[in-house]
C-alpha cells in the first residue's frame, strides 16, 4: 500500500471529535446592531418626505437599510418600501424603492381611484453621512430615477432627489446565525 | 408568493376592467370611397370672413350657455343644417375658441351635418376660473369631461337623438377619449385629429419636464405660469407657426384674436400641465376598452403632440382607424388645402359610413 493511500486512510478514520473541538474554539458571532431612525427630507417632485428607516450595523459598520416613507403632497403623493446597500459598508448606498404613487391626493376633486394610483419602482442612489460624536444624526441625499409601468407617455419615468436628515431613537441587538 | 406578487402588482398596475372585446373593425379605404373632396378655400378665407359670407353665416350660428361644473357658464354656439344627416360636435384644443372652428363648421353645415360649438371652461368666451383671464388653467381634467357630457345631454342629443358625432382637436382629443370612455351610449362615431395623448416636452426631455411639473402641483395650488409661459402675445411670425403650413389660415387665426380681445388666451399654468400630463396618460392607456368607431387623424409634422400614444391607442383600440397625413403640422384642419381637404372628406366619409340611417 502506497504511503499516500495510507495517509488519506488514516485521515478519514481519525475521530470526529477534533472538528467539533475546533468549532467550540471559534469565538461567538457578533450580533448585528440594528438602529431605528425617523426624520423627513426635502427634494423633487415629491417636495417633502417624512421617514422610518433601521440601520443593520456589522462589526458596528452599517451595512443594510430598510426604510418607509410618505411623501405627502398636494399633487403627487407616495407611499414606499425601500432598501439600501452599501458598499464595502460606507456612507454610499444603492437600492431599489417600491412606491404606490397616487398622481392626485384622495382629496382633491381631480382624484380618480381607477386612474390615480399607480405602481412604481424606483432606483436609488446616494450617501448618508453619520453626524457628531455618536452618530446618531443622518445627512442623507440621493438621486432616484422612478418607472411607472402602468403610466405611459410623458409619466412613465420621473426623475428626483432627495435631502433629509433622519436621528437614531433606538439600538437593539439581533443575533447572528452562524 | 412567486405567483402572488406579479399578480398583486399586475392587478393594481392594469385595473381590473376586461378590454372590449371585439374583432378589430375592417378599414374604410377613404381613396376608394366617394364622397366631397373640396370645401373652403384658403385663398379667398380672410375676405370671406371681414363682412362676407363666412363672417354672416357664423353670426347666424344660435348662441347658447349652459352650467358646467362649479356653476361655470359655458359657451356654445349651434349651426344647423336642414336637412340633418347628424350632429357633430366640436371639442377645441387649447386656446382654440368656438369662432376659430367657423370655416369648418361652414364646410360640415354645407355638407349636411349640423355643428355644435363648444368654448370649453376657462378658454374662449367662457367662464374663466382664474382673476387673470390668460391663464391656461383647469382645476381637474375631467371637469372638460363632465362638462361635455353635460352638453352633450342636455343641448345636442335633445336636438340629434339619432346622430351624435364627436370632431375633437388636440386636448380636445383627450377631453373626448375620457368622455367615450364614460359615456360610450352618447356618440355614433368620433374622429379625434392630433388628439393630445401624449404633450410634446420641447427642449426639456419628458421625465424631467414632468417631474418639475409635479413638484410645482405640490408645492401649491398650480396656478402660476409654467416655465416659459405667460400672458398672451400675438402671433408675428408666420414662419415659427408650429400648427399650420397655411399662411391665409394662420394670418386670419392671428386676425381673430386681434379683433376679439376677449377671446384670447395665454400660456399653461402648472396645475393645467399636471392634469393635462395625467389626462393624457390614461387616455393613451383606453384604447383596448373603446368601443365607439373612432377615426385618428395623425399629422406627421406634429411638434406639439407625440405620435407614439397615438398609435398605441389606436393600435390596441378594435374600433379604431388611424390615417396619417405626413407632411401636415398640428393644425389638420387648419392647414394648406391639400392637407386639409384630404382630412375633412376622410371625416365626412367616416360619419356617413359610421352614421345611423
Amino acid at each position: 500500500m502506497s504511503p499516500l493511500v495510507l495517509c488519506l486512510a488514516a485521515a478519514l478514520a481519525a475521530p470526529k471529535v477534533s472538528n467539533v473541538n475546533r468549532r467550540v474554539e471559534e469565538p461567538p458571532a457578533e450580533p448585528i446592531r440594528v438602529r431605528l431612525e425617523v426624520g423627513g427630507h426635502l427634494g423633487f417632485p415629491h417636495w417633502l418626505g417624512v421617514v422610518a428607516r433601521s440601520t443593520w450595523h456589522f462589526a458596528e459598520k452599517p451595512r443594510f437599510d430598510l426604510d418607509v416613507q410618505w411623501e405627502p403632497s398636494n399633487y403627487l403623493q407616495s407611499y414606499s418600501v425601500g432598501g439600501a446597500w452599501r458598499p464595502l459598508d460606507s456612507i454610499v448606498y444603492v437600492g431599489p424603492r417600491l412606491r404606490w404613487l397616487q398622481f392626485v391626493p384622495p382629496w382633491s376633486r381631480a382624484y380618480d381611484a381607477a386612474g390615480s394610483n399607480k405602481l412604481g419602482l424606483s432606483a436609488e442612489a446616494g450617501v448618508r453621512v453619520p453626524l457628531g460624536a455618536e452618530k446618531r444624526a443622518v445627512l442623507g441625499a440621493g438621486l432616484f430615477a422612478t418607472w411607472v409601468p402602468a403610466q405611459p407617455a410623458n409619466l412613465s419615468f420621473l426623475f428626483g432627489l432627495t435631502v433629509g436628515l433622519t436621528y437614531g431613537l433606538v439600538d437593539f441587538d439581533v443575533p447572528q446565525a452562524r | 408568493m412567486r405567483l402572488l406578487l406579479p399578480l398583486f402588482i399586475g392587478v393594481v398596475a392594469w385595473g381590473c376592467r376586461p378590454p372590449a372585446n371585439l374583432p378589430k373593425a375592417v378599414p374604410i379605404d377613404f381613396a376608394s370611397t366617394g364622397g366631397p373632396s373640396t370645401f373652403s378655400a384658403e385663398a379667398t378665407l380672410l375676405e370671406r370672413w371681414d363682412g362676407g359670407v363666412l363672417e354672416r353665416r357664423w353670426t347666424r350660428g344660435e348662441l347658447g350657455h349652459f352650467q358646467g361644473v362649479d356653476g361655470l357658464a359655458l359657451r356654445y354656439s349651434v349651426h344647423r343644417a336642414s336637412p340633418s344627416r347628424g350632429a357633430v360636435v366640436l371639442v377645441p384644443g387649447r386656446t382654440e375658441a368656438m369662432m376659430k372652428w367657423a370655416e369648418v363648421i361652414d364646410d360640415l353645415v354645407a355638407n349636411g351635418y349640423s355643428a355644435y360649438a363648444l368654448d370649453v371652461r376657462g378658454q374662449g368666451a367662457s367662464d374663466r376660473m382664474l382673476p387673470n383671464r390668460d391663464k391656461g388653467y383647469v382645476r381637474a381634467f375631467d371637469d372638460y369631461v363632465t362638462d361635455l357630457a353635460t352638453f352633450v345631454r342636455t343641448v345636442v342629443r335633445k336636438d340629434e337623438p339619432r346622430n351624435v358625432f364627436v370632431l375633437a382637436h388636440s386636448m380636445g382629443g383627450a377631453i373626448a377619449t375620457l368622455f367615450l370612455d364614460e359615456h360610450p351610449d352618447l356618440v355614433t362615431a368620433v374622429v379625434l385629429s392630433s388628439p393630445m395623448l401624449e404633450i410634446h416636452t420641447g427642449g426639456f426631455p419628458a421625465p424631467v419636464a414632468s417631474s418639475l411639473g409635479l413638484t410645482a402641483c405640490s408645492m401649491g395650488d398650480g396656478t402660476d405660469y409654467a416655465i416659459g409661459y405667460g400672458d398672451f402675445t400675438e402671433e408675428t411670425d408666420f414662419a415659427k407657426s408650429s400648427v399650420t403650413s397655411s399662411q391665409p389660415r394662420w394670418a386670419w387665426k392671428v386676425g381673430l384674436y386681434r379683433d376679439h380681445p376677449s377671446i384670447r388666451l395665454g400660456g399653461v399654468t402648472w396645475r393645467w400641465l399636471c392634469e393635462a400630463l395625467n389626462a393624457s396618460s390614461r387616455a393613451t392607456t383606453l384604447g383596448r376598452f373603446a368601443t365607439v368607431p373612432t377615426l385618428l387623424l395623425q399629422a406627421g409634422a406634429d411638434t406639439v403632440v407625440k405620435p407614439g400614444s397615438q398609435d398605441r391607442y389606436c393600435t390596441e383600440s378594435p374600433s379604431c382607424q388611424k390615417s396619417v397625413f405626413p407632411n401636415a403640422k398640428h393644425e389638420l384642419l387648419n392647414e394648406t388645402d391639400a392637407i386639409r381637404n384630404d382630412a375633412l372628406s376622410q371625416v365626412l366619409k367616416f360619419f356617413a359610413a359610421k352614421g345611423n340611417p
